[in-house]
């Protein structure tokens, strides 16, 4: 992978390319997520929302069945977040810098992970920022295109920052 | 009773961004050889080798155990490998341990390594897909909600960044030598992922470490003082679970009071003369203090700040230059380790804190998920 071929180092070329099965939750979760709706998964026992679900509490260790889902607004707070720099590694698309977030939507009882924002400059981030989210056009690999600000007033970071996942 | 272990022999390779005048075989052989020199022994001496390295697609070489086993002199012998992610170095030298505690094998050679230079991490960690945020974009987050909860000053990160660098100095093994580094260099480097700058992660490194083993006799016929092992502790947790904090994690928290209970320790701060812990990133030496119980919980950032944690503190932290000094990632755990025992022997040369005779080796991989921890001492437990 290296990019120089000067003798010291012999380039080999590494290809990954795999399918992965997804679980019957996932397909399910993708397919509300294409109609942009959020389907979270409610724990019958500790009320915590999982979203993605997964089909059961890992707290409670018990299943979650159908009634226990709920929809959720696409809306949130942003609890933590980074402002990447992006490595130039063999396949990076991204060139400049960008944010990534946790967003724990209203009502959710773990925040959304790895996050892009958009429409907000990186040093105009806070934790405890409001977000609602900006839908992707029709057909796009990811239904999410981003996350923006909507206008609402901070949530106390103090409320949100126990958060980081 | 189990057997006793002692660290009769320690060595490393002199760690670089690129060690292109050895083969990884060769990268190996070089520290398992320092290891043997020191405890006067050769290959024929050892009875298993446990070798550990991250994962295979950080530098390309599938199943290296395999190709390395006839460098290590492991031929016709038993040889294993440890993997869990950036911790492998310690819990490879904790396996090895086991090995000799349960009286399986009177002496173990343990080796960890890696050669980023043959691959690219960050291509590895991102699978090759676009997007790719490496460690540093996935632990710039929890740094971030550190920094928040516990309303450390900005200079902090900065002051561990140059502490290490300057402890490097003193370490000729070490990769980066940075004798002009300066809190002003540091908050002056690029952000690469908010907020941690570049002079405040690690390097990329090539680089081995490795150590002989011994069962109590080995250990009093030793040619050198012996680091006598008095506990070891692996825990783990999920990557991603509600209710998880990646700040200070539960699985990091019981593998500390696991080996401070093995070793008899009440007052891990007032007990350890010096610790050797995994800082990757600046923010994580005041992170892994909480973690570890030497400071409570938010105010490990005022043991660094006062520079308790500097090699001529009370609780001196990385004295090698630690982690964001010399980063062969798949021995990074293990050079926590190995440093802690020299230190107890009383070997390390320039950075050796006088007197050291109790000692913590720290490792943590994975999401943070993974920790690996020893005590060790230059008494017999």
């Amino acid at each position: 992978m290296s990019e120089t071929d000067d003798g010291n180092f012999m380039k080999q070329v590494v290809s990954v390319e795999y399918d992965t099965k997804p679980s019957p939750q996932q397909v399910a979760y993708a397919k509300d997520l294409a109609r942009h709706r959020i389907v979270g998964q409610r724990c019958p026992e500790c009320a915590l929302t999982y979203v993605p679900g997964s089909g059961y509490c890992p707290i409670c260790a018990v299943a979650i069945g159908a009634d226990g889902h709920v929809e959720l607004e696409a809306r949130g707070t942003v609890t933590t977040f980074t402002v990447v720099n992006p490595v130039q590694y063999k396949g990076q698309q991204e060139k400049s810098p960008y944010v990534v977030a946790a967003i724990l939507l209203d009502g959710a009882g773990v925040a959304l992970g790895h996050q892009r924002l958009g429409e907000v400059e990186p040093d105009d981030v806070r934790i405890g920022m409001r977000v609602e989210v900006e839908w992707a056009e029709a057909g796009a690999a990811n239904p999410i295109a981003h996350w923006g600000p909507n206008g609402e007033p901070d949530v106390p970071a103090d409320q949100v920052q126990e958060h980081v996942l | 009773m189990a057997e006793r272990c002692a660290v009769v022999g320690i060595g490393q390779t002199h760690h670089k961004k690129c060690r292109d005048d050895v083969s990884l075989a060769g990268l190996v052989r070089e520290a398992a050889e320092r290891a043997l020199e020191d405890a006067e022994l050769t290959f024929r001496d050892i009875d298993a080798v446990v070798i550990g390295t991250a994962p295979d697609i950080f530098e390309g070489v599938m199943m290296p155990e395999l190709y390395l086993a006839d460098a290590l002199g492991a031929t016709g012998k038993p040889i294993m490998r440890v993997h869990t992610a950036g911790s492998v170095g310690g819990s490879t030298a904790v396996v090895a341990t086991h090995l000799i505690t349960s009286r399986v094998h009177p002496r173990v050679l343990t080796v960890a390594f890696e050669k980023q230079s043959e691959g690219d991490t960050s291509w590895g960690l991102s699978g090759g897909r676009s997007g790719g945020t490496g460690a540093g974009g996935y632990f710039a987050p929890h740094i971030r909600s550190y920094i928040e909860r516990s309303g450390a000053p900005a200079h902090v990160g900065p002051m561990v960044a140059v502490k290490d660098r300057q402890n490097a100095l003193k370490n000729p093994y070490a990769h980066l030598q940075l004798p002009d580094i300066s809190i002003e260099s540091v908050e002056a480097s690029p952000v690469q992922w908010a907020p941690i700058r570049r002079l405040e992660s690690c390097p990329t490194s090539d680089g081995a470490c490795a150590m002989v083993l011994s069962d109590e006799a080995g250990g009093k016929q030793a040619p050198r003082k012996p680091a006598w092992v008095h506990a070891t502790a692996i825990r783990s947790e999920l990557g991603f679970f509600p209710g998880r904090d990646p700040v200070n994690p539960q699985a990091g928290r019981d593998c500390a009071a696991d080996v401070y209970q093995q070793a008899g320790i009440s007052n891990p701060r007032e007990d350890f003369d010096m610790i050797e812990c995994y800082v990757p990133f600046s923010w994580y030496e005041p992170m892994w203090m909480e973690n570890l119980g030497i400071a409570d919980e938010r105010e490990g950032w005022k043991l660094t700040e006062s520079g308790a944690t500097a090699i001529d503190g009370d609780i001196p932290v990385n004295c090698s230059g630690g982690v964001l000094s010399s980063n062969p990632i798949g021995a990074s755990g293990m050079l926590r380790f190995a440093e802690a025992a020299l230190q107890v022997r009383g070997l390390a040369g320039e950075h050796q804190v006088d007197g050291a005779s109790l000692a913590l080796g720290h490792a943590y991989g994975g999401a943070a998920q993974y920790y690996a921890m020893w005590v060790v001492s230059d008494r017999m437990p």
